[in-house]
């Protein structure tokens, strides 16, 4: 009969036959324990055990840093770490745009990223209801849209009342003036105006000028003592009508301010000039009352 | 306000060469320009008949202007026709 078997193959003495047998047995059964237990000497303190193969009782003394974080680093955009004890790391804010972040802290509903620079991202603040999302100095900016060549607005006055002046340098008609808010400053403002504009025969001649706030338009070119205006008339009828000044300016305002347009007149002699009414306006039936207008059309761009 | 005189004509009468604006025939919108006194609106009322004479003194003296221009035409044997066909 063969002696048992150990888990460990360890072969043991039979009970049967130990007077006769058992030194050698004692002796087959020590040596396979200690050949077995032979990896499990030696190491060092500190050290663990760790399985050297899939061989039974096959270890090796090893040190006892596996699996554990012996250090922390922080790299970009962190700071903190260590070494040893409950370490902590945080976030530098803001995360700058080159480490993946928006080197931005806070927003305001509405608000656009963008980037206003290389590796640089800026906030565009949300625009007013209607407006598109346009390019402007190769960034992206709010604008109102524009027309297309659309009359976007018409505005205008009629004045219906007289006017008489004998000023030699240009003056207001009162109440004919328009006041315009261009949606754009890329818009254009086509003024029309039409003007009954009147001196008496043989002795005056009057001036109008187009204005835009101070600005005179639609001007002459300036050669010596002539004089420069956008239109005027030569006293031709002292008493009936005459043709009335008409004409139009397409301006470019560049503004989105309220912008006024007007109408001055003058003779430069000093005589009387009238509008809406002729220089004689006597109560009679062939004298005639006229009215004039300024009308000014937002063109979008 | 309108009135019933004209105040442009009686400012041209009674200041001749002097600037001024009005606005439809209103003297409370009166610019006066001048270092002249500003005239009330009185003193404008006041010479409206004076203004009104003047004007037709100066009608008047039109019509016999031509009326004498016409006697003198026929004196000479002519009539308006004549210079009519003249090119005049």
């Amino acid at each position: 009969m063969a002696n048992p078997t150990s888990n460990f193959n360890w072969q043991m003495p039979t009970n049967t036959d130990l007077v006769k047998d058992l030194p050698a047995d004692f002796e087959v059964f020590g040596q396979a324990v200690d050949t077995s237990l032979a990896d499990l000497k030696g190491g060092t303190s500190g050290q663990i055990l760790s399985k050297n193969s899939n061989t039974d009782m096959d270890f090796v003394w090893i040190n006892n840093d596996q699996g554990d974080i012996t250090g922390v680093t922080a790299g970009t955009g962190l700071s903190g770490g260590g070494t040893s004890g409950a370490v902590t790391v945080s976030l530098s804010i803001p995360v700058v745009e080159t480490s993946g972040g928006t080197n931005q802290t806070a927003y305001t509903t509405g608000d656009l990223l963008y980037a206003s620079a290389s590796n640089t991202l800026a906030k565009r603040a949300i625009g007013t209801s209607g407006q598109v999302l346009t390019v402007a100095g190769g960034v992206p900016t709010w604008a109102t849209p524009a027309g297309g060549g659309k009359v976007l607005q018409v505005l205008s006055t009629i004045k219906s009342s007289t006017f008489t002046t004998t000023s030699s340098t240009a003056t207001d008609v009162t109440d004919l003036s328009v006041t315009i808010t261009p949606s754009s400053t890329l818009s254009k403002v086509l003024v029309h105006y039409n003007l009954a504009l009147y001196n008496y025969v043989g002795v005056g001649i009057s001036f109008m000028n187009l204005v835009r706030g101070s600005t005179a338009l639609s001007q002459g070119t300036a050669d010596g003592s002539r004089i420069v205006a956008t239109g005027g008339i030569d006293g031709t009828n002292t008493y009936g009508p005459q043709p009335a000044i008409a004409g139009n300016y397409l301006d470019s305002p560049s503004t989105t301010s309220a912008t006024t347009y007007k109408i001055q007149v003058w003779a430069p002699n000093g005589t009387q000039t009238s509008v809406n009414r002729s220089y004689e306006d006597s109560n009679q039936s062939n004298r005639p009352r006229f009215a004039s207008v300024i009308t000014v059309m937002e063109i979008g761009a | 306000m309108a009135q019933n005189i004209d105040l442009a004509k009686c400012l041209v009468y009674l200041y001749p060469g002097v600037e001024w604006a009005l606005d439809d025939n209103n003297f409370d919108t009166l610019q006066w320009f001048s270092d002249l006194e500003k005239p009330t609106l009185a003193e404008l009322q006041s010479i409206w008949s004076e203004v009104v004479a003047a004007e037709q003194a100066k009608e008047q003296a039109k019509i016999q202007a031509k009326l004498d221009a016409e006697t003198k035409l026929a004196a000479l044997g002519l009539s308006i026709d004549d210079l009519k066909a003249l090119g005049f």
